[in-house]
């Protein structure tokens, strides 16, 4: 049975004829006699519309009009595509050279750095080949104020900063801490 | 010197779409979006589409069928966009503007009598098929259906299309075009049976 109201919906989608056996099985079946209408309502409701006069020309006009927008629209989507990508890789471009320039900065401030305390000798202020140390005959209080100089102090007092680029130029004065603490102990 | 003759194969090409294929687009898009102002301008754009992928045409003699096929595909995507805000307008519980309240029925059904033109498989009584009430429903029902069901339903038995025109109409295989034939027929039967 159900085979045969299969078979009938595909023959409807066909247009081939029900035959016999169909026929038969839509006297019976009413739900395949439902289905056998549909193909004719739906005939009965397709239209023949006079699409009004000068329909070609309004046709093409508006065509026309049709190119010329999307030619538009893709000009200026590619004008902001470009505009995003030119914005894109200088804000990448930007951002690497900082990069690298923090590198650079950091390394300087990272090399160890020789301090002299008042009243330490140290072997390689003997090596006549090195310029003499800028830092060997001041004293605590002016090393530390030089030290509060080149770190970024009124930069510590923001609430939320680059920490990293903060403590760089601290490393001295932390070496320093740790040869006061070793003096100390 | 090519741009020039690409602008003339362009504008040959709109011209020729405008006076015969334009029209018959027209009448496929005003079956299944059931809206003159719709469907001209879903025509438009075709002929703005065609006229614009004038390359992707190898064979001129094909120009009519090619065009009719991106009318198709517009419609389509007008269908889809439509059951779509139908269904978030359901979903939020708007009431959608008389604009947007686009269900296909802009203008009373034709008398069924005078759109019987097609074979029918069985006689069935008249006075059934006049039933202007039945043809309203039907055509609310046809709203209910997949974009790709429908147009398959009005484009075989609306304009009595054989089912490898349906198929290349609709970009889809012949098995395929079968398949929204045989289950737009039993889901609309389904939704007429509701209706009831």
């Amino acid at each position: 049975m159900k085979y045969l109201c299969d078979e009938i919906a595909e023959r409807l989608a066909d247009g081939a004829p029900l035959g016999e056996d169909g026929e038969t099985h839509i006297a019976a079946c009413p739900a395949c006699a439902r289905l056998v209408r549909l193909p004719q309502l739906v005939a009965a409701t397709a239209r023949e519309p006079e699409p009004g006069p000068g329909f070609a020309a309004r046709m093409q006009v508006g065509a026309r009009a049709e190119i010329t927008a999307r030619r538009r629209t893709r000009v200026a989507s590619l004008t902001l595509a470009t505009a995003a990508a030119v914005l894109v890789g200088g804000v990448f471009l930007t951002r690497r050279h900082d990069k690298d320039e923090h590198a650079s900065a950091m390394s300087r401030y990272s090399e160890p750095q020789p301090i002299s305390l008042p009243g330490e000798h140290r072997a390689d202020t003997h090596d006549r080949n090195r310029a003499p140390n800028p830092t060997a005959s001041i004293t605590d209080d002016e090393l530390a104020a030089r030290l509060a100089r080149v770190a970024d102090v009124d930069g510590a007092l923001q609430p939320t900063r680059a920490w990293h680029r903060i403590e760089a130029p601290l490393a001295p004065y932390q070496q320093l801490l740790v040869h006061v603490s070793e003096g100390v102990h | 010197m090519n741009t020039v003759s690409a602008a003339d194969a362009r504008s040959r090409l709109l011209g020729e779409l405008a006076q015969g294929p334009a029209r018959r687009g027209y009448a496929i898009a005003y079956d299944l979006l059931g809206n003159r102002a719709e469907a001209e301008e879903s025509v438009q754009e075709a002929l703005a589409r065609a006229c614009e992928s004038i390359g992707d045409l190898r064979d001129p003699l094909a120009a009519p069928a090619w065009f009719l096929r991106i009318v198709t595909t517009i419609c389509l995507r007008h269908l889809r966009r439509r059951r779509l805000r139908r269904a978030l307008f359901g979903r939020f519980g708007w009431t959608p503007k008389r604009d947007d309240d686009d269900s296909g029925l802009e203008e009373e059904p034709p008398d069924a009598l005078t759109g019987m033109t097609q074979g029918a498989p069985s006689p069935l009584p008249t006075d059934a098929l006049s039933s202007r009430e039945e043809l309203t429903a039907l055509l609310r029902n046809l709203d209910g259906l997949a974009a790709q069901q429908r147009a398959a339903l009005v484009l075989r038995y609306g304009h009595d299309l054989p089912v490898p025109e349906v198929a290349q109409l609709l970009g889809v295989e012949l098995a395929t075009a079968k398949t929204h034939l045989v289950r737009g027929l039993a889901r609309l039967r389904d939704l007429m049976e509701d209706h009831r």
